[in-house]
């Protein structure tokens, strides 16, 4: 089939297939079955709640805009944000926009041609991004605006964030698109797995390494930012305040004609290989591959006999062995979830680096000396304890597979067990031997393995506690709810970017700059950490009993 | 009206149509059989442009599904076998969609929702939501999609699976109509008594190779036996139907 597209844009279905995609995504529904459906048209739409978050998340930024005197690198820390906020956002929700199997069922049937699929898709995708990344930078725009006492630094920064975002956009489509020339299609779907994952490391690294490297230059050069500045990505676009005389002449002319010509070749490049051909051939990787992995299996029985434990050891109840084997196998098979779980492996690395980086190690908290050099940074490796099982947690409740879950409520399951399966497993197969991996870590800085266990024997019943307290608020079966657009970012920033510093990260840094250079203390304090842990699984398994009537029926 | 010749599809090492050739004239009403995973969904695909095929050429109206798959798809009303639609979508926006992106008109839109819906029961549920539908009143807006810029050749895999037996009466009645007025069907099913009553020809095939094509009888003659559920039993390989039911019991002791 080829619909390499020759033919023009056909405005008036390009209207149609626009509008249908922003009204399905408006009506997202929460539950599976009609009732609730139904009723899910009353709720606040979840792509409305996210622009609500990243509203009050522009906040400091804006602050961050009201102090720096230089105007371009307040435009330039904008950029950095509007790109790092797009290209995260595309790869952790919107990669379906881009390459989405499920359209070609629909569309393909129909007299679309391909590049008024192209635009379709492209609209749709910077619809969504546009929509973040200017709900983000909305308080920086009026604060800018206000401070220079002219409308133009608000039309200004939209327009600069704009352009920062329709440039990421636009190259991680004619990424993905451009695979399809390297990669035979049948490979393709296990490919674009693993490039999206290398992608986002690199998107990740990249979010918190420049604006670091921006500070540390900025602190040199306040009155004259570096004219290295101007020929990074977001530079390109952060010239652009030049038009207001903010910026070094001529280097902005140069800069900001860099960004629109690459802007246009990206564009040119996308709309050459975005197509229904395109969503054809992920369809058909998607059913080989699966088609493939089943074949595995069959002819190797052994891979898939389950011995009733867990880690060799831990003995499971019949409702946990059907969850362990429901999350290996979607694992296996769901792409959403494979990348949801394989994503946070870049992270946590990230998050190991920047503990270490600036403070060239981590102090020993039983050393006293040592314990003054604490820097708030170190901590942050902590911070990923909090932060994962909540995502993992989501990566497992939120699936595109979720009308299946009628299964949990067709047979005799025991729904309390099934629920807290997913809550055990969280804490067996990542806070645990994450915690043991910190224990290793720990033990060849300190070079003191007691001191490591001690540091841990702390850590580890916090991030339980913190895990299990926001469990038993919101207890969920395995894979019942439908994957919207933003539900993952939105449950990033507001569980995983806040919470953890109150519950995990500052019990921390109190208890090594109090407890911990006395024995004495420090054996209370880890008694009564047991104790509350014991009484928080207590809590948690009540609060889940409790909630267990709410999962009686399928709704 | 459709012609195709040496179609082939290849996934891999699978050969899941391998050199399928038939012709479907403007109407007749042509069946489409086979096990499951004989390749009949793949054959469909590639006949509407869905898939490429890996080799062959197919033809609606004269025009080519690869160099003009616009054209062909003008000519095509598709009834899908799952229900592959926009749930979030009431059943009137869904069908308002399908109709603009086939360029019709408004008023005309309009009035074939207001026309074909209540004549498929679907009145009281045409604004609620596809998601709150069941199987047989998904089918249904699909019939209703596939058929509202009346093709010139419609294709249903598997039209009466979900549906009641009104329902399926209904959509028995409207092939029919559908065939007498000058169109071409092709369906695919298993309903094999449904396939023995509407068809005038039909295409048996088996691990993506044609075993028999012709009318009903001509395959049972073909095949050697007096039913056409016997034929096709003995055509694609099941010689003891009970044995196996035996097999399966014993299992379960």
């Amino acid at each position: 089939m080829s619909h390499a597209g020759t033919d023009r844009v056909d405005f008036h279905q390009l209207k149609f297939i626009v509008k249908t995609a922003i009204k399905l995504d408006l009506r997202s529904s929460s539950s599976m079955n009609t009732v609730a459906a139904q009723s899910s048209k009353r709720k606040i739409p979840p792509l409305v709640n996210s622009l609500l978050i990243y509203l009050v998340m522009g906040g400091p930024l804006a602050l961050m805009a009201f102090v720096l005197s230089d105007q371009f690198l307040s435009m330039l820390f904008l950029a950095v944000l509007s790109m790092a906020f797009a290209a995260i956002n595309i790869l952790v929700e919107f990669g379906s926009v881009i390459m989405s199997p499920e359209d070609h069922n629909v569309i393909a049937p129909l007299p679309v041609n391909s590049r008024t699929y192209f635009y379709s898709k492209m609209i749709n995708l910077l619809f969504y991004t546009s929509l973040l990344t200017v709900s983000i930078g909305m308080a920086s725009a009026i604060t800018l605006a206000i401070k220079e006492r002219s409308i133009l630094y608000l039309l200004l920064t939209f327009a600069v964030l704009l352009m920062s975002n329709f440039a990421v956009s636009l190259a991680v489509a004619s990424l993905y698109t451009s695979l399809l020339r390297i990669v035979s299609r049948e490979k393709l779907s296990s490919v674009l797995n693993y490039f999206q994952l290398g992608l986002a490391t690199l998107v990740y690294i990249g979010y918190f390494w420049l604006p670091d490297l921006i500070r540390e230059k900025s602190t040199k050069i306040t009155v004259e930012p570096s004219l290295y500045f101007y020929f990074l990505p977001p530079g390109w676009y952060a010239s652009f305040v030049g038009f207001l005389g903010n910026a070094e002449y001529p280097y902005w002319v140069i800069s900001s004609s860099i960004g629109l010509l690459v802007l246009i070749l990206l564009y040119g490049f996308a709309s050459r290989y975005l197509s229904v051909g395109y969503a054809a051939a992920i369809s058909r990787a998607e059913v080989v591959s699966r088609a493939k992995k089943v074949g595995v299996e069959r002819s190797s029985p052994s891979k898939t006999h389950h011995s009733g434990t867990l880690l060799g050891f831990i003995k499971l109840l019949p409702e946990e062995i059907a969850v362990l084997r429901l999350v290996k196998a979607q694992f296996r098979y769901d792409n959403r979830l494979k990348m949801s779980i394989l994503g946070i492996i870049p992270m946590l690395v990230i998050y190991f680096f920047l503990s270490f980086k600036d403070t060239g190690g981590f102090p020993d908290p039983f050393d006293p000396e040592s314990v003054k050099k604490i820097e708030f940074a170190s901590l942050m490796v902590f911070f990923a304890l909090g932060v994962f099982p909540i995502m993992v947690q989501g990566a497992l409740v939120y699936s595109k597979s979720y009308m299946a879950s009628w299964i949990f409520f067709a047979t005799p399951a025991d729904m309390k067990t099934l629920l807290l399966a997913v809550s055990k497993f969280i804490h067996l197969l990542f806070i645990l031997p994450f915690s043991l991996l910190c224990l290793i870590v720990f033990s060849v800085i300190f070079k003191n393995v007691l001191h490591a266990a001690g540091l841990i024997a702390i850590v580890y019943p916090l991030s339980v506690i913190h895990f299990r307290l926001l469990f038993a608020m919101m207890p969920d079966l395995p894979f019942s709810k439908p994957a919207e657009k933003t539900s993952t970012m939105s449950r990033f920033w507001v569980l995983g970017m806040f919470l953890p510093i109150f519950t995990v990260v500052l019990p921390v840094y109190f208890l090594m700059t109090t407890v911990f250079g006395n024995i004495y203390a420090y054996g209370i304090t880890l008694a009564v950490l047991i104790l509350i842990l014991a009484f928080v699984t207590n809590i948690c398994r009540k609060q889940v009993e409790k909630k267990v009537a709410r999962f009686r029926f399928y709704s | 009206m459709l012609s195709v010749k040496g179609l082939s599809r290849q996934f891999g090492k699978l050969k899941a149509v391998d050199n399928l050739s038939f012709t479907v004239e403007g109407g007749e009403i042509f069946g489409l059989l086979g096990p499951n995973g004989a390749g009949k969904t793949t054959t469909i695909k590639m006949i509407i442009g869905m898939l490429e095929p890996s080799d062959g050429t197919v033809s609606v109206c004269g025009h080519d599904v690869l160099s003009e798959p616009i054209e062909v798809k003008r000519r095509i009303g598709y009834v899908p076998e799952t229900c592959s639609l926009y749930e979030n979508l009431s059943g009137r926006e869904y069908l308002e969609l399908i109709g603009n992106l086939h360029h019709l008109p408004t008023d005309r839109i309009k009035s074939q929702i207001g026309r074909l819906t209540p004549t498929l029961g679907l009145s009281e549920a045409i604004d609620e939501r596809i998601v709150t539908y069941s199987k047989g009143m998904k089918q249904k807006v699909l019939l209703s999609s596939a058929l509202m810029h009346n093709p010139d050749l419609i294709i249903m895999d598997e039209p009466f699976s979900g549906l009641d037996s009104n329902s399926a009466a209904i959509f028995k009645q409207v092939i029919g109509r559908l065939a007498e007025s000058g169109k071409a069907v092709v369906f695919s099913s298993h309903v094999l008594e449904v396939v023995e009553k509407l068809c005038g020809r039909l295409l048996i095939i088996h691990e993506g190779q044609k075993l028999a094509e012709g009318s009903v009888d001509e395959v049972m003659a073909k095949a050697g036996e007096t039913t056409l559920v016997d034929s096709f039993s003995r055509l694609t390989g099941i010689t003891d139907v009970g044995e196996i039911a035996d097999d399966i019991l014993d299992a379960l002791k």
